[in-house]
């Protein structure tokens, strides 16, 4: 469960003080597909940022798996984005230099304990899942852009995350590309168990989901 | 175990990318390494050469020098200005024959560099001028002919025996010498003889293949009007008395000089000086080969700096799967160590080949103090050096670094 109380998120702009996030409170519970949803600049990256971990609240508290991340080290805090939260990026995010089998693997290497299952037969299976195992030894500047999508999927996939947080995951595909992507989320949520948070502008992306969040202006509002 | 292979297999990776930018980063640190392990081997070969050459002279010989070489308690003071000017004479020697008891022979020597010519052949040569004893004392013998006698140094014969090099270098064969005519300053000398070789080069102090040796009278009439010797050696004949004998010549000399206008060294005080000279060479020579060490390391530090800004992205991706700051550090600090180490392995390798290309013709060789201090170096100019761009890529924020294009 991911629970969300009070957050700010403020930046230092020339004219005082913007509110990217202005208290914030959300709960997600387990296995949960949700969709958040906000216009471009309304918080919604941000608010995934600091559920991700990636980026620290400027006051408020995240709790995630049970766990206060607050006073949490940075080597506590890597520790928990890699073995309980998967991202995909609009952008893949993939190593160009790194094979598609190697990027999928990657947060293994940084793993600090050992895994009890096969990270490669594991990482094989999901690329045979997604329909790329044959592209198992290709770079990433050789595959389509839905391809690239489902290894950087494989890739958040490969620890076995209880959440999934994906950032307009099908921003930089067409539609019916898109539409596979969206399907694959679905699955992973219904099918694996895994909570999947998908940030989104777009109302049709959203509407996929099981519970929409719709963010205006830094707040959680109830429309969009 | 596995988490350095990956980091070690992840700065391979990169380098692959960028094969010309790693070559001409390490390319500094090469430089700078090789620079100093061959300065190293030739300040080594150096001292060795001249050292064996001292060494192979005999412990019961006893050198006396003009100026105050060796201070109070046998370190090496430097040489005075008068230590390179003819400062002895047969007074010197006469007394010295007077006045020491368990001496083999004491021979005066004077020296002097020649442009010695034959036919067409002219060749650079030094003088090696003494008595009949100078080749006992110098451990030479005649290959072809014969050396000169006592009877040569009483008559002032113009006779010479050529070191085994010049008289290569004279002679197409030097068979035919013996018999024939040399000229240096002026003058015409017959040559009686042609020395065995006595290996060693020709830095840091005159060849003995490369010299001309002929009696001390001979040089009276042209080379040493005024008859003086820059340097007079004394054949102990039992070893146990070299010092007895170092006393009684000091007091013999002292009748006539200052305390320190001579002094009367011991083989092994030579020998223990040239370590000390060639000590002090290395020292200087490792300072200036140094100086392209530290240029190299800024080097690896701008390239690091660089890769750092370039790969700013792929340290947020990293992040985001869970790499902490100490792997993000640890990454781009594995890859300046693998770079410095690269320049140093491979400048130590290009030193290791100039040593076995030059070993015969020039006195070097490589110390395994050398190789290490090499190493050692290149693996700390690499933490150094290193270490900055590394602590900027780990202290990024993720998000700071993700979103970076």
């Amino acid at each position: 469960m991911i629970t969300v109380k009070n957050i700010d998120k403020v930046y230092k702009v020339a004219d005082g003080d913007f509110y990217a996030l202005r208290d914030v409170s959300l709960t997600i519970k387990d296995k949960e597909y949700v969709g958040i949803l906000g216009t471009s600049g309304s918080g919604k990256s941000t608010l995934m940022h600091i559920i991700g971990l990636l980026d620290k609240p400027t006051s408020g508290i995240i709790v995630i798996s049970g766990k206060d991340t607050k006073d949490l080290s940075d080597a506590q805090i890597s520790k928990l984005r890699g073995n309980y939260i998967g991202f995909v990026f609009q952008q893949f995010n993939l190593i160009q230099k790194l094979s598609v089998l190697e990027n999928v693997l990657l947060p293994t290497q940084y793993s600090k304990e050992k895994l009890d299952f096969d990270v490669a037969k594991y990482a094989l299976e999901l690329l045979e899942k997604f329909g790329i195992a044959d592209k198992a030894k290709s770079f990433p500047n050789k595959l389509s852009g839905g391809q690239q999508q489902r290894v950087a999927i494989a890739r958040a996939l490969v620890m076995k995350p209880d959440i999934v947080l994906a950032d307009e995951p099908t921003g930089n595909l067409d539609t019916a590309t898109g539409d596979e992507i969206l399907k694959l989320l679905g699955t992973l949520n219904h099918d694996l168990g895994v909570t999947v948070i998908v940030v989104t502008h777009d109302k049709s992306v959203a509407q996929k989901t099981d519970r929409q969040i719709f963010v205006r202006d830094g707040q959680i509002v109830n429309k969009y | 175990m596995n988490y350095y292979v990956f980091q070690i297999k992840t700065a391979l990776k990169d380098f692959e990318r960028s094969k010309v930018r790693t070559f001409l980063t390490s390319l500094g640190i090469m430089i700078g390494v090789f620079s100093v392990v061959i300065l190293i081997a030739i300040g080594i070969g150096l001292r060795n050469y001249i050292e064996g050459q001292f060494e192979s002279l005999g412990s019961n010989l006893l050198f006396v020098v003009p100026g105050n070489v060796l201070g109070e308690d046998g370190s090496f003071e430097g040489f005075s200005p008068d230590a390179f000017m003819g400062s002895f004479d047969d007074r010197d020697v006469s007394s010295l024959e007077r006045g020491l008891e368990g001496v083999e022979y004491i021979i005066p020597l004077y020296s002097n560099s020649v442009t010695v010519e034959q036919g067409a052949e002219s060749e650079s040569a030094t003088i090696f001028a003494g008595s009949a004893d100078v080749f006992a004392a110098l451990s030479l013998e005649a290959e072809i002919g014969d050396v000169f006698s006592d009877s040569d140094v009483g008559k002032k014969s113009k006779v010479v025996v050529l070191g085994n090099k010049l008289a290569t270098n004279l002679f197409s064969d030097i068979n035919s010498a013996v018999g024939q005519n040399v000229r240096f300053s002026n003058q015409r000398y017959r040559v009686i003889g042609v020395l065995e070789e006595k290996g060693g080069g020709g830095f840091g102090g005159p060849s003995f293949d490369e010299g001309v040796y002929m009696p001390y009278t001979t040089t009276y009439s042209n080379l040493n009007p005024d008859r003086e010797f820059q340097e007079l050696y004394i054949g102990v004949t039992n070893e146990e008395d070299v010092d007895r004998v170092k006393e009684d010549a000091e007091e013999v000399l002292q009748r006539r000089y200052e305390d320190d206008e001579f002094s009367v060294v011991k083989q092994t005080e030579l020998v223990n000086a040239i370590n000390q000279i060639f000590g002090v060479i290395n020292i200087v020579l490792v300072a200036i080969g140094s100086i392209s060490l530290v240029v190299g390391g800024i080097g690896i530090m701008n390239i690091m700096y660089a890769n750092v800004t370039e790969r700013t992205k792929e340290i947020g991706i990293r992040r985001a799967i869970g790499a902490t700051e100490k792997d993000i550090l640890f990454q781009f600090l594995a890859e300046s160590i693998m770079l410095s180490l690269l320049g140093g392995i491979s400048g130590l390798l290009l030193a290791a080949l100039v040593v076995v290309i030059v070993k015969p013709y020039f006195p070097v060789g490589l110390d395994m103090a050398a190789v290490l201090i090499a190493i050692g170096i290149s693996s700390a100019i690499g933490i150094f050096f290193g270490v900055f761009p590394a602590r900027r890529a780990a202290s990024l924020t993720p998000i700071e670094a993700i979103r970076y294009e």
